[in-house]
C-alpha cells in the first residue's frame, strides 16, 4: 500500500488546519514539515502536528461515556427506589446517558486537540521564517 | 489507480492513523491516572479501579471507532467503483449515440446561439438561460453533494474547447507548447482533488474513471485562424464588454470554433467552458472569468515557459475554469497553495506569492466544483 505523505513548505499551509475531521483536508497522510524550517524542536514539532491533527478524542469519549453509564445507574436505582424521582421512559435512561457522555466526551476531546493544534501551529509559524519567493511577475488578481 | 481505490487507500490509512493515535491517548491518560491517584486506602482502590475501566472502554471505543471508519471506507469505495463501472459503459453508448447526433442537436443549438450572440438583448437572453441552467443543475446536484460529501465520489467530466486567439498582425497569443502545460495541470489538480476529468469538447472521445489524469495534447486546442479586433485581444472590464460587441464577436467564436457541444451549452448539461487565450486582461491580472457565461479569459503570456522549465503562472487556466464551476477568491495569505488564493481577497491585502506550480483544491471547494452545470456524469 502507498504510504500518504505530505510536507508543508510554508507555514501559511497550516492556516486551515483542524483536528475535526468533517472539515478537515483528507488525504494529507504523514505531515511532515519542510526541511527548509530549521530548529532545533522541529521533530518534537511534527510529531505534536500530527499527534493533535489526528487526535481521536476516544479517551476523553471513554470517561464520559462511563460517567453517563454511571450517572444513568444512578437516576435508574432512585427511580426504582425512592417514587419521587420517578422518571418518564426510564429503561432509556442508561443507554441514553452512555450515548450522550460519548458524544459530548468525544466533542470535548477533539475541541482539546484542536486547542492544542492550533497552539502548535502557532510555535511553528513563530520560529519559522521563510523569504517569499516567486517566479511570478503578474499579480494574481482576476475578475 | 482508479482514483476511488487511490482515495479509499488514503482514507483507511486516515483510519489507522487516527486509531493509532486513540490507543497512544489511552495509554497516556492511563499512565497519567495512575500517576494522580490518591494514595490512601480505600481512595486509590477505587482510583485504580476508576482509571484501569477507563482504559478498557477508552481502547474498546478506538477499536469500535476504527471498525466504523474501515467498514464505511470499504462501503464508498465499493461504491464509487460500481458506480464508475456502471458510467464508463453508459458513457461509452451515450458517446458514440451523440457523437453521431450530437450535430444535428448542436445545429439547433448554434441558431439559438446566434440569436443570443445579438448585443445587449442577446446577453439578457443569454444570462437569463444560463442562470436558470444554473439552478436547476444545481437543484439536482443536492444529492450528489451529500453523496460527495461522506466520500462516495465517482469520476466526473468536465469538457473544455481552448481556443488560441490571433492578434492584428496574426501572431498567436500563446504558443500551443505553453497552453498544454498549464492545461495538463488544470487535469492533474481536478482529477486528483475533485475526481473530475477534463476532456476536450470533441466527438468519440472515450473515457473511463480507471484511468488516471487525462494527457493533454495539442490536438485539444482549436487556433482561431482569422485576427481577432483590439477590443477582444485586450478585453478589460467583463461585465460591459458582455453587452457590447466584444461579448458578440467571443459568443460567435464560441459557436464557430466549438460548436460540438453548442446543444450542451444550451441545455446546461455538461455544458462545456470555453478558454480564449488572449493578449491582455486587466492590469496585473493573469485572467478573467464571469461565472455567468460559458468561457473564460487566460492571459496568453502566462503560458510562456522559462528556461527552468516553470511558467510564468502554470495555475491561470485552472483558477479562471474553477470560476466558471462557482468557485470564489481565496486569501492567500490562509494558504498559498490554494488554487483560488489571490492577494485581493486578504483584509487589507495578502503578502505572500502563490504557490502556482502545485495548486491544490479543498474538499468543499471540489464538491461544489462537482455539482457544477458544467461537470457531469455523462
Amino acid at each position: 500500500m502507498t504510504k500518504f505523505e505530505t510536507t508543508i513548505n510554508h507555514p501559511a499551509q497550516l492556516n486551515t488546519m483542524t483536528s475535526f475531521s468533517m472539515a478537515r483536508k483528507r488525504g494529507l497522510g504523514l505531515l511532515k514539515l519542510s526541511s527548509e524550517f530549521v530548529h532545533n524542536k522541529r521533530g518534537v514539532l511534527e510529531e505534536q502536528l500530527n499527534k493533535y491533527y489526528y487526535a481521536c478524542g476516544c479517551s476523553q469519549s471513554a470517561k464520559m461515556l462511563l460517567f453517563g453509564l454511571l450517572l444513568g445507574g444512578l437516576a435508574l436505582f432512585l427511580n426504582n427506589y425512592y417514587p419521587s424521582f420517578a422518571i418518564p421512559a426510564w429503561h432509556w435512561t442508561v443507554p441514553s446517558l452512555g450515548i450522550a457522555g460519548a458524544v459530548l466526551g468525544k466533542v470535548y476531546g477533539l475541541s482539546r486537540a484542536n486547542h492544542k493544534l492550533r497552539q502548535t501551529i502557532s510555535e511553528i509559524q513563530s520560529l519559522w521564517t521563510v523569504s517569499t519567493n516567486s517566479h511570478e511577475d503578474v499579480v494574481g488578481y482576476c475578475g | 489507480m482508479p482514483r476511488c481505490i487511490e482515495w479509499g487507500e488514503e482514507r483507511h490509512q486516515e483510519c489507522e492513523r487516527t486509531e493509532d493515535q486513540g490507543y497512544n491517548e489511552c495509554a497516556r491518560e492511563e499512565d497519567r491516572g495512575y500517576a494522580d491517584c490518591c494514595t490512601w486506602w480505600p481512595c486509590n482502590w477505587l482510583c485504580d479501579a476508576w482509571v484501569w475501566i477507563s482504559n478498557v472502554v477508552c481502547v474498546s471505543w478506538t477499536w469500535m471507532s476504527n471498525v466504523v471508519c474501515v467498514s464505511w471506507t470499504w462501503i464508498s469505495t465499493a461504491a464509487c467503483v460500481a458506480w464508475d463501472f456502471v458510467v464508463t459503459i453508459v458513457s461509452a453508448i451515450l458517446t458514440t449515440i451523440e457523437s453521431i447526433l450530437g450535430w444535428i442537436l448542436s445545429g439547433v443549438a448554434a441558431i439559438i446561439e446566434l440569436i443570443l450572440s445579438i448585443p445587449g438583448l442577446g446577453t439578457v437572453l443569454r444570462w437569463l438561460l444560463n442562470l436558470v441552467t444554473f439552478l436547476v443543475v444545481s437543484m439536482v446536484a443536492v444529492g450528489d453533494l451529500i453523496l460527495g460529501a461522506v466520500g462516495i465520489r465517482p469520476e466526473k467530466t468536465l469538457r473544455i474547447c481552448p481556443v488560441i486567439l490571433r492578434d492584428e498582425n496574426g501572431e498567436q497569443t500563446a504558443e500551443v507548447e505553453g497552453v498544454v502545460a498549464v492545461l495538463q495541470l488544470a487535469a492533474d489538480v481536478f482529477k486528483r482533488d475533485a475526481n473530475i476529468r477534463l476532456i476536450p469538447s470533441r466527438p468519440f472521445n472515450y473515457s473511463t474513471g480507471f484511468e488516471g489524469a487525462p494527457q493533454v495534447d495539442e490536438s485539444w486546442i482549436h487556433i482561431d485562424s482569422r485576427s481577432s479586433p483590439t477590443e477582444v485581444l485586450d478585453a478589460g472590464d467583463s461585465v460591459a464588454n458582455e453587452f457590447g460587441i466584444v461579448g458578440s464577436i467571443l459568443q460567435m467564436k464560441m459557436t464557430s470554433l466549438c460548436f460540438y457541444g453548442a446543444w450542451r451549452r444550451i441545455t446546461g448539461f455538461g455544458a462545456p467552458i470555453t478558454v480564449f487565450f488572449i493578449r491582455n486582461t486587466l492590469p496585473n491580472s493573469s485572467g478573467r472569468s464571469l461565472w455567468i457565461t460559458d468561457y473564460v479569459f487566460v492571459n496568453g503570456n502566462t503560458t510562456e515557459i522559462f528556461t527552468s522549465g516553470l511558467q510564468r503562472n502554470a495555475r491561470t487556466a485552472a483558477h479562471e475554469i474553477a470560476h466558471s464551476c462557482s468557485l470564489w477568491h481565496e486569501c492567500i495569505d490562509n494558504d498559498p497553495t490554494n488554487l483560488m488564493g489571490v492577494s485581493g481577497s486578504c483584509d487589507p491585502v495578502g503578502t505572500l506569492a502563490a504557490d502556482t506550480d502545485n495548486p491544490i483544491l479543498y474538499d468543499w471547494q471540489a464538491l461544489l466544483m462537482r455539482g457544477s452545470k458544467h461537470v457531469s456524469y455523462f
